[in-house]
């Protein structure tokens, strides 16, 4: 079964895996928003999804994650699957309570690296939503404001500015869950 | 320079006493579920970060690490590492010590007070002390 969505919380992610879980369906890949899923036994699974990347530093698919990955398998985890930065690990429900992160200090590391890769994202996007209306402006003083091409335009710059707003607030939002972890 | 040292993380803690003799990851794990008796199961995440701080700081090394045989890592603590330990474990102590006082001489203030003025004038002889240590060491 394929299902599609996107996710910008992956905390979010995790709750709608382990549900997908309970009712029998094991997430099993990760295409660009496409969950793939196979039937299991309800609830065989707990899933947990990890990031490992820090934007600027690390090369989006850099490739030696298999040091870390072989360290969480040893735990009796089982790792899924892969997508740049992410990485999605299950283990079955029968070996007890699975979390990755146990402590506030390693938790609020890796919400520093996911609030770290918006930002630079949420910052990228902006520049370019901004060199984006440059070019809008240019274009309806030359062609008018009803030209179709410039609609086209139109929409590609709101949805710049929709992502980059987006990101600037999930970078928000992981800033408020540490202070929250903090306490 | 001399810095003191901050107190440690649980995890941290109960890594470097699993690591007197070699260990590899999941071996710390399951070693710091027994001693605290299945109360503290470290993530596997939590583990590796904190294992690869550990190794910057120079407090454990690599024991072994077969790359053509891919056995597992295995750690041990270093001199380093152990006079940390030894450090938090008189941090705790004192911890512990201040908390058992308090504790009496809420039951009984009198005579308490006197021994608990002794006690500071003890106790700051022995941060002393310690900060000496680690001065020599760092």
């Amino acid at each position: 079964m394929k299902r599609f969505r996107l996710y910008f919380d992956k905390e979010k992610e995790e709750v709608w895996l382990n549900k997908m879980s309970q009712r029998g369906w094991a997430m099993t890949g990760f295409i660009a928003g496409l969950y793939t899923f196979m039937p299991c036994e309800p609830g065989k699974y707990i899933y947990r999804v990890d990031m490992r990347g820090e934007a600027g530093r690390t090369p989006i698919w850099r490739n030696d994650y298999q040091e870390y990955i072989e360290f969480v398998e040893e735990t009796g985890a089982e790792y899924v699957c892969r997508w740049a930065w992410w990485l999605i690990f299950r283990r079955e429900a029968a070996k007890g309570e699975f979390t990755l992160y146990t402590d506030a200090e390693s938790h609020i590391a890796l919400y520093k690296r996911i609030r770290w890769m918006f930002l630079f994202f949420g910052m990228m996007e902006l520049s370019l939503a901004l060199s984006n209306v440059r070019s809008l402006l240019d274009f309806w003083d030359k062609f008018g404001y009803f030209d179709s091409m410039g609609f086209v335009l139109f929409a590609a710059v709101l949805f710049a500015w929709f992502i980059a707003v987006g990101f600037f607030l999930m970078s928000l939002k992981f800033t408020l869950k540490m202070r929250k972890l903090r306490q | 320079m001399a810095e003191k040292q901050a107190a440690m993380t649980e995890s941290v803690y109960y890594i470097l006493l699993s690591l007197g003799t070699p260990n590899h990851g999941y071996g710390i794990i399951q070693n710091t579920m027994e001693l605290t008796g299945g109360r503290l199961e470290l993530g596997a995440g939590t583990l590796y970060g904190a294992l690869n701080t550990l190794l910057e700081k120079g407090w454990i090394n690599l024991y072994s690490e077969d790359k053509h045989s891919r056995k597992k890592k295995q750690y041990i603590i270093t001199e380093a590492g152990k006079f940390a330990l030894q450090t938090e474990m008189e941090r705790l102590e004192e911890l512990l010590e201040n908390g058992r006082r308090m504790q009496q001489m809420s039951a009984e203030p009198e005579e308490a007070g006197d021994r608990n003025r002794e006690n500071v004038l003890e106790s700051a002889e022995r941060r002393a002390a310690i900060d000496e240590k680690v001065q020599i060491v760092f």
